[in-house]
This record gives C-alpha cells, sequence and structure tokens, in this order.
C-alpha cells in the first residue's frame, strides 16, 4: 500500500518535473530575446518549446488586444445595388438616417428599426439584386429583412476571416482572433512588439480605388468660395506651376501638379472645413482627400480634389505583389507595389477615354498616388509606388491579398501593452511569491516543528503542481496578472489543509493512545472538513470560468487548478511521508 | 509546542449580540460613504482611456508631465503615480495614442469603449450571482438550509465591508476587483465550512448539548486553525500589496481586508445566522414531524 502511494506521488512528481522544464527553458534562455537572427530551423524549435511552456497574459509578456467593431451603417451603404451606388445624393441622405437610427437601436434590433422608420420601397429598390424575382410583391420586405440580417452576420465572419489573414501575413505566433456578439471581433497577439503597425494592419479597411483627379483649379476655387469658412482656410492652400507658389485664389486654370499643397499645421483646420459641409452642392459627387507628406516640399502636405466617381475599385485586381525597384533603376532599392487586372479592357477604356488626365489610385481615403495618363494602357498591369518602406509595402500586399473589409471597423477597445511594462510586473510578482513564501516558511516552522517543514514542502510541491498543470498544451491556460494573485493566494489556502490536519492530530493525541490510530483517525476526519470546504470554492470557480470573460476567465482556471493540487499535496503526499517515517523509525510517539 | 490557545474556553455565543452592531455600523457607513463619495469607477467598467507612463530624463516628475500635457491641451481626467517610475493618466473621452506618444514613454495604452464596459459589468455581476446561488444550494446539500443561509449573508456582510474600504480609500473598482470578490468568496466560505463542518460533527457526537454549548466548543475547537490560516493568508497578501506594483495595489488592499473581514464573519456573522434560524425553525419542524 505504501509503495504504491510512493508510485504515485513520486510519479506524479517526475511528469509534473518534465511538464516544467520547457517553461524554464524557454523563460531563462529566449523569452523578450530577438529571434531577427535566428534560423528557420531554430525558430521552429524555439516555436516548439514555447507551445510546451507556460503562457504569459497580454499584461506580462506585452502585446495587444482589441475589440473592434464594424460600422453597420457602413455596411448597409456597402450592400446597396451597384446602379445606387453613384447616386451620391440619396445615399447620403440615407447614410444619415441610418447613422441616426443606428444611434437608437441595438445590434439586434437595428434591421427592424430601420424598416419600421425608412420607405420600405425605397430599401426594396436598393437591395433588390437580393431579392429573387420568384418572391411575392408584398413579401418581399420580410424576406429582405431576413437576408439582410443574415448578411450581417456572414459579413462578420468574412471581416474576422480577411482580418486574420492579414494578421497572419505578418508572420505572428498564435494570434487570438474570434467574433463576439454580432458585430464584434475580438484580437489578441502577445509579446508583439511593432504594435502600431499590426493596428495599421488590421484597422484599414483596404478599399482600394481609382479615380481621376479635378485639375481645373480655377472652377474649384469659384465653387469653393461659397463654402462656409472656406475664406479662412483657402489662404493656406497652394498650387505649384513650376516655378512658386500660388495661393488658392489666384489659381491657374490647369496645374503641372495633380494636387494642392497644405502646411502640415493646418492640415486639421483644413480637413474640419470640408468635412463639417459635407452638404455642400459641389462636394455631393466630388471630394477632396489627402496625400502624403510632400517630399520635394518640406512642411506640406498634399491635398487632392477628386471625381466621387469610383473608376475602378479593388475587387477588379489580381495579384498585388510587394516588390523592388532594381539598383539600376532610378528609384532604385524601392518598394513598390505591383497588380494586375481582372479585365485588361476595362483599365484599357479608362486610360483611353481619360488621356491627359491624372488618375489617382486611393486606399483607404489616402491618394498614394496619381500618375498622369499619357495614353492608353494595354497590358493590364500597374503599379502603385509612392516612397514605401519594405514593411509598408508588405502590409499593403497583405491588405490587398486578404481583400476589402466589407465595411469601416473602429476600435471598441484596446489593452496595449509595452513588453517593459510586463516583466517589471513579472519581476514584482516573484518577489511578492518568494517573500510570502518565506514568511510561511518561517512561521510554520516555528509553529509546527518537523510537520511545518512537511507542510512547507507539500507547499512547494503544490506550486510546481500547479505551474506544470497551467504549462500544459491541452490546458492551454494563460497565465495574467490576477493569476499570479490567484496562484500565490491558493498557495496561501494550501497551508490551510495541513492546519487542519495537524490541529487534528493534536486533538486526536488525547483521545488514542496508537500512533497509527491518531494518524488514521485525524486524515479521515480532516479530508471531510477539506473537501467540503475545497469544493464550495471549486464551485465558484468553476461558476466564474464558465460566465465570466477575459482575464477572469484564466484566473478561474488558476484558482481551480490550485485547490485540486493542492488537496492532493496536502492530503495525499503528506500522509505518505508521515506513514514512510512511522513505518521506519518505528517511533511511539510524535511531537506537533 | 507553541498554541494560541491552551484549552482556554472563549465564551463567543455571549459576544454575538455586540458584535452585530460592529457589522451594522460598518455597514451603514458603507452605505453613507457610497451616496455620499461615491465609488471610482475604472475603465473597465465607465470606459475611457488609461495610459501608462514610464518617466524618462525629459519627463522626470508628475507634475513635469502634467505641464507637458497641459501645454499640448491634451486633457486628462486624473494623474498619479504608479508603482516605482511609472504614472498613470485616465481620460475620460478617447485620445489619439500617437499624439500622447509623440515624446512621452508610453508602455501601456488601453482603451475600453462603453459598449464593451456594459458588458464587462453584466459578465461580472452574472458571474458572481451564479456563483453565490450554487454555492447555497451545495450547502444546503451537504448541510442543511440554516447554514446555507448564514454563510451567503457572510459572504454579502464581506463584499460589502470590502466595498465599504474601497470607497473610504478611494481604491479603483475594475475587473481585478471582481477577482478579489471572488477570492474573498472562496475564503470566507472556507473558513464558514470548516466551522459548521465541526458543529455538524459535534452536533453528532454530543446529542444531549445545547446548541450554544456546541456552537461554542466548536468555535473554539477550530479557533486555532482559524487564527494560524488567517496568518499564513495575511503573510501572503501583505506580501503582494507591499511587493506586488501599481496594478495588484488595489487588488491587494481588498484581499487583505477581505481576508480580515472573513475571519470575523465564519464566526461572527454566519455562526449566529445560522444559530438564530436553527434555534427558531428546527424545533418546530421536529414537532410537527411528531
Amino acid at each position: 500500500m505504501l509503495y504504491f502511494r510512493w508510485f504515485i506521488f513520486l510519479g506524479l512528481s517526475i511528469i509534473s518535473l518534465i511538464g516544467i522544464s520547457p517553461t524554464i527553458d524557454y523563460y531563462s534562455n529566449y523569452f523578450g530575446n530577438d529571434y531577427s537572427s535566428f534560423s528557420t530551423e531554430k525558430l521552429n524549435e524555439i516555436q516548439d518549446i514555447k507551445d510546451k511552456s507556460l503562457t504569459l497574459g497580454l499584461d506580462l509578456q506585452g502585446g495587444i488586444h482589441m475589440v473592434l467593431e464594424l460600422d453597420l451603417v457602413d455596411l448597409m451603404i456597402n450592400l446597396v445595388n451597384d446602379e445606387y451606388k453613384n447616386d451620391f445624393k440619396e445615399l447620403k441622405s440615407y447614410e444619415s438616417i441610418l447613422k441616426n437610427i443606428h444611434s437608437e437601436s441595438t445590434n439586434i434590433t437595428f434591421i427592424d428599426n430601420i424598416f419600421d422608420r425608412y420607405d420600405n420601397q425605397t430599401l426594396i429598390n436598393f437591395y433588390s439584386d437580393f431579392i429573387p424575382q420568384s418572391i411575392d410583391t408584398n413579401q418581399e420586405s420580410e424576406y429582405l429583412k431576413m437576408i439582410l440580417k443574415e448578411k450581417l452576420t456572414t459579413k462578420l465572419l468574412s471581416s474576422t476571416e480577411i482580418i486574420r489573414n492579414r494578421i497572419d501575413a505578418m508572420g505572428v505566433t498564435e494570434p487570438v482572433i474570434q467574433t463576439k456578439g454580432n458585430s464584434q471581433i475580438v484580437i489578441e497577439i502577445a509579446g508583439i512588439q511593432d504594435t502600431s503597425r499590426a493596428e495599421s494592419l488590421i484597422k484599414n479597411t483596404g478599399k482600394l480605388e481609382f479615380k481621376l483627379v479635378k485639375d481645373n483649379y480655377k472652377t474649384w476655387s469659384k465653387k469653393l468660395n461659397k463654402l462656409t469658412g472656406f475664406s479662412e482656410i483657402s489662404k493656406y492652400i497652394y498650387i505649384f506651376n513650376g516655378n512658386t507658389m500660388l495661393e488658392f485664389s489666384a489659381a491657374p486654370s490647369s496645374a503641372i501638379l495633380p494636387y494642392t499643397f497644405v502646411q502640415n499645421e493646418f492640415v486639421n483646420d483644413v480637413s474640419k472645413i470640408f468635412t463639417n459641409n459635407d452638404n455642400f452642392g459641389y462636394l455631393i459627387d466630388s471630394e477632396f482627400l489627402w496625400g502624403k507628406p510632400d517630399q520635394e516640399f518640406e512642411g506640406f502636405t498634399q491635398l487632392f480634389f477628386l471625381n466621387k466617381y469610383v473608376e475602378l475599385s479593388g475587387s477588379e485586381i489580381k495579384n498585388p505583389r510587394a516588390q523592388q525597384f532594381p539598383i539600376e533603376d532610378m528609384n532604385s532599392g524601392q518598394w513598390y507595389i505591383s497588380l494586375e487586372f481582372e479585365n485588361p479592357r476595362v483599365f484599357e477604356e479608362i486610360t483611353d477615354d481619360n488621356k491627359g488626365k491624372f488618375l489617382a489610385i486611393v486606399l483607404d481615403n489616402e491618394v498614394k498616388m496619381a500618375p498622369r495618363i499619357n495614353q492608353k494602357i494595354s497590358g493590364g498591369k500597374a503599379q502603385i509606388t509612392g516612397n514605401f518602406s519594405k514593411n509598408e509595402a508588405k502590409d499593403i500586399e497583405a491588405i490587398l491579398i486578404a481583400g476589402e473589409l466589407p465595411s469601416k471597423i473602429s476600435v471598441a477597445s484596446k489593452l496595449q501593452v509595452d513588453a517593459s511594462l510586463g516583466s517589471d510586473s513579472i519581476n514584482n510578482g516573484y518577489k511578492s511569491i518568494i517573500i510570502a513564501l518565506f514568511s510561511i516558511f518561517i512561521f510554520m516552522i516555528l509553529y509546527y516543528k518537523g510537520f511545518g517543514l512537511l507542510a512547507n514542502f507539500a507547499m512547494i510541491l503544490n506550486l510546481l503542481f500547479i505551474i506544470a498543470f497551467l504549462s500544459n498544451p491541452w490546458i492551454n491556460a494563460t497565465l495574467s496578472l490576477p493569476g499570479i494573485a490567484g496562484m500565490i493566494l491558493t498557495v496561501g489556502m494550501a497551508i490551510d489543509a495541513n492546519v487542519i490536519i495537524f490541529e487534528r492530530i493534536r486533538e486526536e493525541m488525547s483521545k488514542h493512545r496508537n500512533i497509527m490510530d491518531i494518524i488514521e483517525h485525524s486524515y479521515n476526519r480532516a479530508f471531510k472538513t477539506i473537501l467540503d470546504s475545497n469544493l464550495t470554492t471549486l464551485i465558484s470557480a468553476g461558476s466564474l470560468y464558465l460566465f465570466g470573460s477575459g482575464p477572469i476567465k484564466g484566473f478561474a482556471v488558476t484558482l481551480s487548478m490550485g485547490i485540486i493540487c493542492s488537496m492532493f499535496t496536502a492530503i495525499f503526499v503528506t500522509k505518505t511521508i508521515i506513514l514512510t517515517y512511522l513505518k521506519f523509525k518505528k517511533v511511539q510517539k510524535i511531537t506537533i | 509546542m507553541i498554541r494560541f490557545l491552551k484549552d482556554k474556553k472563549i465564551n463567543f455565543v455571549s459576544q454575538f449580540k455586540y458584535a452585530k452592531y460592529l457589522s451594522y455600523s460598518l455597514i451603514i457607513l458603507g452605505v453613507i460613504l457610497y451616496f455620499f463619495k461615491g465609488p471610482t469607477l475604472g475603465i473597465d467598467f465607465k470606459g475611457g482611456t488609461e495610459v501608462i507612463v514610464k518617466l524618462d530624463d525629459n519627463l522626470s516628475t508628475k507634475e513635469q508631465l502634467a505641464t507637458y500635457l497641459n501645454s499640448m491641451s491634451i486633457k486628462f481626467s486624473n494623474i498619479k503615480t504608479y508603482g516605482n517610475d511609472n504614472i498613470r493618466i485616465l481620460f475620460d473621452n478617447d485620445i489619439d495614442q500617437n499624439l500622447i506618444s509623440k515624446n512621452i514613454n508610453v508602455v501601456s495604452f488601453n482603451k475600453i469603449g462603453s459598449t464593451i464596459s456594459s458588458d464587462l459589468k453584466y459578465d461580472a455581476l452574472k458571474a458572481l450571482s451564479i456563483a453565490l446561488l450554487l454555492i447555497g444550494l451545495y450547502i444546503i446539500i451537504r448541510f442543511d438550509w440554516y447554514s446555507a443561509i448564514g454563510s451567503i449573508f457572510a459572504l454579502f456582510h464581506d463584499i460589502l465591508i470590502v466595498m465599504t474600504l474601497l470607497i473610504l480609500f478611494s481604491f479603483e473598482f475594475n475587473v481585478n476587483i471582481i477577482a478579489a470578490f471572488l477570492i474573498i468568496i472562496g475564503y470566507s466560505l472556507n473558513d464558514t465550512i470548516v466551522i459548521f463542518d465541526r458543529m455538524r460533527e459535534n452536533i453528532y457526537e454530543y446529542s444531549n448539548m445545547e446548541l450554544s454549548e456546541i456552537i461554542n466548543l466548536s468555535l473554539n475547537e477550530t479557533f486555532n486553525r482559524t487564527i494560524i490560516t488567517s496568518i499564513t493568508t495575511l503573510f501572503v497578501v501583505s506580501s503582494l500589496f507591499i511587493f506586488g506594483g501599481g496594478s495588484l495595489r488595489g487588488l491587494s488592499f481588498a484581499l487583505i481586508v477581505g481576508v480580515l473581514s472573513g475571519t470575523y464573519s465564519s464566526i461572527f456573522v454566519s455562526t449566529p445566522i445560522m444559530m438564530f434560524l436553527r434555534d427558531k425553525y428546527y424545533v418546530e419542524e421536529n414537532e410537527r414531524e411528531i
């Protein structure tokens, strides 16, 4: 019987030691190091070790956690049939009504409320592509309602998939990407250093559009003069005529460059005037968009005036690739994106019809470039250049390959933790554990002498078991800051089980003479107490796990593991050691 | 052999009537504080942005940082020292991260929108209530309903006391505090169950004894264990409070209060309520059977 006990006790200890060794290896040798110099083989090996070791939460190893929210208003607008896409006026008023409805409804009631408040026939016209001929006319709106609700769900799933593909292109390990509710996507990437890059890769819609530039500034300047507040900002807008910068009011009828210039510090002021006036007649089918800070004229940002009409959209391109110009090229070493058109004829026609004009390539409402169309372009190939860094070009490639998101997304919540803060927290947690353990050690030895030592041993073993359990890839638990607190606390509480047993032994010593009787009685009675008290705690941990969210869940796992392990170490292991001691020392009396 | 209590009999039952007033007054203090001071909600529950900044040579004090933010006309709602050389700034509304991180060494940026914060609040409350319900059921099955009501009351008592002190010392309510509540529930329940378990045993063993005597005996028998476990747990939570760094300060403060209150409530709240209910209803139920 005693051998069997030792078999279980030693077996589990050895398994735990094996289980904990990758964790020790990973955190002492690889954690937080720069991997860029390692070979692929080495990287795979490290990944393997990492999979088998304890996963730290974002708060401890740094990284980014975001909850993204699909813009349902934008989604509804994007779902409108193509034939209405250029009816900018109608769409604008529809959009502002949708915004109102959305602000007053939940995501569940949104579609129903639209049908309650907007003319159903117009809606049927907007979305007629979704309605098959076979549907009876008076059933159409009910049917459409159902279809649109379904669309919201499928679009959420497809957005999640698109974002997953983009993140995968970054080559990060084990990102967590999942949908939540009916309009949210949760993303968690741990251990990532360049969080701002990740964020822009995720957040950008990936909307690629080709639009024509309006370069007749004379007409523009006349029309815009009626815009409220324009007189105040027009002095910040300049036009380059080849020699000097001219003020916008003195605009020539055509310019050499497809864009105007705004001094960087006034960009916000200019933006404000335009966005505040987006109902202004002339801005219904035209728009202004920003380019990038100018390379040649430092301190200026490019401002474009474009047709709203989309000549060609991202859905009509294929094979986007990030490439580097060869050394002998005049753009030597620069990165660009090459792409092909699904239907080269369309691009050929556009270029043929608009010779001499500028064609802007717009990605997510920022003009990347706007070359002049000198001649008809056949062959169906194009390049986007624009001083991209390698990462920028690679990210644009990833975004274009993954495709356009069905709607804009906003960040509902974001947690971004720097690795340095995480390692501070780890150090603090470590220090608290050591000090707590040390004080309990001293106290228990002073109070229970040899038995105190036994309890201390059980406590350390308990800690080993918990970490081994949590490191197990099957359990896949994540240790976060409250989790450390939970772990330290279960260690403290694990002592409790031993205290209950030892106090029992003291009591039983006055009732029985035989030492074996004392031990057996004490453990049996104490077991019932410990079971009841621990099971209730386990129940609360279980409900935390099932109904809590995020960090609370991880905490619940740690707590449950702690309780289960402590019952084993405090009852089984200590009893095994006591029984062995009694058997081999043949003692008749114990002091406690 | 050291013992805190050597065969000494404390008459706990006679102290119950005084303990009542202590608990009442603390809870009344809590209610007053709740209405006049109000809890400080963290961004988890209220929404907003929290930015943690590591001080460096450019901005080496909290005051310099505040002056800098003002000069950039960035409006913040709260700024305070956080851990050793970190500063925490709170913003009520959304804030542009690029603007902030331009000249400041931001080590953590946490933005929580209002939809998320209401989700978190709801989830937390749901988890707490279900936990309490299941615990109550378990105690009814393993013990009796007097004990169940007594222990659940003790848990509410502990949470109220912890909330009172959190409000009093202006600690923030966030997801960590919910975790603390659950640990406290676990701890306090553990304490109560150990005592109730002893009573269950003693009622069976000394069937002729008065209930109040049995309670006194059980409390005395378990008192050593109660004290030792409190001490070891307090070692842990105080070490967490002192060395755990800024982000664990609120949690560990709640735990210190919770361990003290949990120890107290298992003797002076759950036991008296259980005794009162048993005295009142146990006899009636038995008479009915006859």
